[in-house]
């Protein structure tokens, strides 16, 4: 299992392997695009020879830089531990910025970063909430406007031909996480649950390539049996947004149960849903992101038309699980808005589920320890 | 059923009897009209939902003339929030927390919905969702739809206010309205309505032209009118629907008295030393209006997500040319999900309200870091730095809830206030 024990040791100190990796980008004369949102299609950026790197803050416990542009209670903990990395200089190997308006934070981190020139290059795209052909082209409109401004700031040229391939390569890397995952519907899976997550999120610093080969050789160590260390009773499927801290997922593992699914930004939303290879790739990417992929809460059409929901409760049949567990960012008001309708249909559909409000950063073990036991307990 | 509403209409005719029976002459006459286009505009709201009549939904405004040439009647749910419900907001906060929504957020789009749930606001027909606003506002009428069983649509808004922005909401506007007219029998369609809703444009676009004037007579010093009538300067999202012969009365009258204020130098705040910028709200409950009056300070505008399209630093649905040609009907209403300032960039809001400062000779910024306001709150800093840097006024922050009192502390508001106004003397 060394190639799965490597990549989840980069992962465990994962601030060390960013910057040990960002570092060695730099040195080889590459540049690192920081990436706010999982809608913004990374391929572009590849294409163009820059590296995309998904925006995790360094999860300090006080906040008091971003605190004097914005109050930290009453807004989404994410992007206020972002900000508080950039204020902090954590960013500085980093070239440029792009993000969405996933939320109305996330377009606030696009206005600070922004106002604050944290990278030279800054750039912000409409995030359609929709997913018909109206959306899709006003996401290729997007996605236009993007190629056209890095390859200005840059000095680059996106060709056809570049794009595909990093497409390729992308899909690539999807066609193996969803490899990865599948394994997990088995009834002793192969991974643990905060496994499964830092090898979803090693794609947040490790370049593309580089990481399609190591998951390439994890998926053949799996596949040569191994099991993983102790049995659990109850299969949870985790749903939320953006949580990166593989101990939430631990937290859970610990207290009895196995973490066989995620329904989250940071994992399987990121890598659902490949690019169909033919036609128009801006075309192609639009579809992806707005059609194709799985839809968070921010999606006007996630509680209903086979949107986010639906597809949370099939993953919750596919991988035989026996509760859900929503770990809901405080003031994460896009996730906190939709709650009645996950209670309402988890009541529907006779699903046991658990809500927690939870920080950014990993915080108040013992309180979400003694609901989540008594939540397990109770299956 | 709508105890509430049966409330506000007999609070608005009691004003209305007390006008009528000795006018205050420090107050504005045209206040009676105007509390009677209330009381018209909620009974008409309960006959219209009595009567079985189609009701729609919306929080973008459009709904105000675009779903009236249709034929349905409009309520704006957060609007009515603001005007209806506040003295209430306990007691429908629970009911909201209780279908599962935030205790902590955005109170006057949480409140509508609890108040359908207990039936204190008329269900509607169909409801039109979108995204001009903000997170809250764009799923308020979704959740709305969705709890009565409804039709919705929802029109998705880039908060980049461009030419090919607003193509992108024009379209999606044809689509609408082709959609409710198949699914909400009783709806016309729009090649039906489209001249119909132009003379509804053309009239509430000489109603807002003197909103406007309103707004440039505000900008004289002293300020002509009291705080607490600055703070309630009227939107057109809530007239009524058979009550546009008296709107227009009114917006006409209320001007008229504003400029014979002017005229007169009549102080709307005795004694008037400083002037100030209200950003985003002033918690409803508190007293900080006539705390203000009481230091001499004037609260000469409010800013909110529509006023800078109001007043004209930025420009609205009814100003012509905008793109350089003239735009349809649709597009004109279109343009009405462009206005809001608060939808769009940070740099947008800092510069709207420097220019609203500007245009108000302002001393001073007020700003209400209200909580559940996710356009704002994380925004505060890029206006008060920009004011600061562009017009050297500073920025007293401070935190409160829009409509819930709970943690509501009157002498930390006022030593916050007296602080920051003995430092700006």
């Amino acid at each position: 299992m060394n190639q799965l024990r490597k990549l989840l040791s980069l992962s465990a100190d994962e601030k060390k392997s960013r910057v040990q990796i960002a570092k060695q980008c730099k040195d080889q004369g590459r540049k690192i695009i920081g990436v706010g949102c999982s809608h913004v299609p990374e391929e572009l950026i590849h294409a163009a020879g820059l590296i995309p790197w998904r925006l995790t803050g360094v999860k300090r416990s006080n906040l008091t830089k971003v605190a004097e542009y914005r109050p930290i209670t009453w807004t989404e903990p994410y992007v206020n531990h972002v900000l508080e990395s950039a204020f902090c200089g954590d960013y500085d190997y980093l070239d440029g910025m792009v993000c969405t308006n996933w939320n109305d934070d996330r377009r606030q981190l696009y206005d600070i970063w922004n106002r604050m020139k944290f990278t030279p290059f800054v750039h912000f795209m409409h995030l359609p909430r929709n997913a018909n052909k109206l959306a899709v082209d006003e996401y290729m409109r997007q996605i236009n406007i993007l190629k056209n401004e890095i390859e200005k700031y840059f000095k680059v040229t996106i060709t056809d031909s570049a794009l595909w391939e990093s497409i390729n390569l992308y899909n690539k890397w999807r066609e193996l996480m969803m490899e990865i995952y599948g394994m997990r519907t088995q009834e002793v899976p192969v991974l643990s649950g905060e496994e499964a997550m830092r090898i979803s999120t090693a794609s947040f610093f490790m370049p593309m390539n580089e990481l399609v080969k190591e998951l390439e050789l994890i998926i053949a160590e799996l596949k040569n049996g191994r099991k993983s260390t102790s049995s659990r009773e109850k299969r949870i499927i985790v749903t939320g947004d953006f949580i990166d801290d593989p101990k939430f997922i631990n937290l859970i593992e610990k207290s009895g149960a196995l973490v066989v699914m995620d329904d989250l930004e940071t994992t399987s939303r990121n890598f659902w849903g490949e690019v169909e290879v033919n036609g128009d790739p801006i075309y192609a990417l639009a579809h992806r992101y707005i059609v194709k992929r799985v839809p968070g809460p921010r999606a006007f059409f996630w509680g209903h038309n086979g949107g986010g929901l639906d597809q949370l409760i099939k993953w919750y049949r596919e991988y035989k699980c026996d509760g859900i567990i929503e770990l809901a960012l405080r003031d994460s008001f896009a996730r906190l808005f939709v709650r009645p309708q996950l209670t309402k249909r988890l009541a529907l559909e006779n699903i046991p589920g658990l809500n927690l409000d939870i920080e950014y950063n990993y915080d108040r073990e013992e309180q979400l320890r003694t609901r989540i036991e008594a939540f397990i307990e109770s299956l | 059923m709508f105890e509430i509403y049966k409330k506000h209409i007999a609070k608005m005719e009691s004003r209305i009897s007390k006008i009528e029976a000795s006018p205050d002459p420090t107050k504005l006459l045209s206040n009676k009209l105007r509390y009677e286009l209330e009381r018209d505009k909620m009974l008409e709201e309960i006959h219209a939902f009595e009567g079985g009549q189609l009701i729609g939904h919306s929080v973008c405004g459009i709904g105000a003339r675009l779903f009236v040439a249709m034929g349905a009647h409009y309520i704006h749910p957060s609007i009515t929030a603001d005007s209806v419900f506040s003295p209430y907001a306990r007691q429908l906060l629970d009911i909201g927390v209780k279908l599962g929504f935030p205790e902590r957020g955005c109170e006057r789009t949480i409140l509508p919905i609890a108040a359908i749930a207990d039936k204190q606001m008329p269900p509607p027909s169909f409801t039109v969702a979108t995204t001009d606003s903000c997170d809250w506002m764009a799923h308020e009428c979704e959740a709305i739809a969705r709890m009565v069983g409804c039709p919705s649509y929802t029109i998705d808004t880039s908060p980049i206010h461009d030419e090919k922005g607003l193509n992108y909401i024009t379209d999606q506007m044809y689509e609408m309205v082709d959609y409710l007219h198949k699914k909400v029998p009783g709806l016309r369609s729009f090649a039906d309505s489209e001249e119909d809703l132009a003379v509804l444009q053309e009239r509430y676009g000489k109603m807002f032209g003197h909103i406007r004037e309103v707004y440039k007579f505000m900008m004289h010093v002293p300020s002509p009118l009291p705080n607490g009538e600055t703070f309630r300067i009227p939107w057109l999202d809530r007239l009524p629907k058979n009550g546009l012969d008296k709107s227009e009365t009114y917006f006409r009258m209320f001007r008229d008295e504003v400029g014979e204020r002017v005229v007169k130098k009549i102080e709307g705040v005795p004694g008037e030393r400083l002037r100030i910028m209200l950003a985003v709200s002033g918690p409803f409950y508190s007293d900080l209006l006539k705390y203000l009056e009481k230091r001499q300070i004037a609260m000469v505008v409010v800013y909110n997500g529509l006023v800078p399209s109001y007043v004209g630093v930025a420009p609205s649905m009814f100003d012509k040319n905008v793109f350089g040609r003239k735009l349809s009907p649709m597009e004109v209403e279109a343009r009405r999900q462009q206005d809001i300032s608060w939808g769009s960039m940070g740099e947008i809001w800092a510069e709207h309200g420097v220019r609203l400062c500007q245009a108000f000779q302002c001393d001073a910024i007020l700003y209400l870091l209200q909580s559940g306001c996710t356009p704002t709150l994380g925004t505060w800093k890029l206006l008060a730095e920009k004011a600061e840097k562009e017009l050297g006024i500073p920025t007293l922050a401070y935190d409160g809830r829009m409509m819930i009192s709970d943690e509501y502390d009157e002498k930390k508001l006022h030593d916050l206030v007296d602080i920051f106004f003995e430092m700006k003397s």
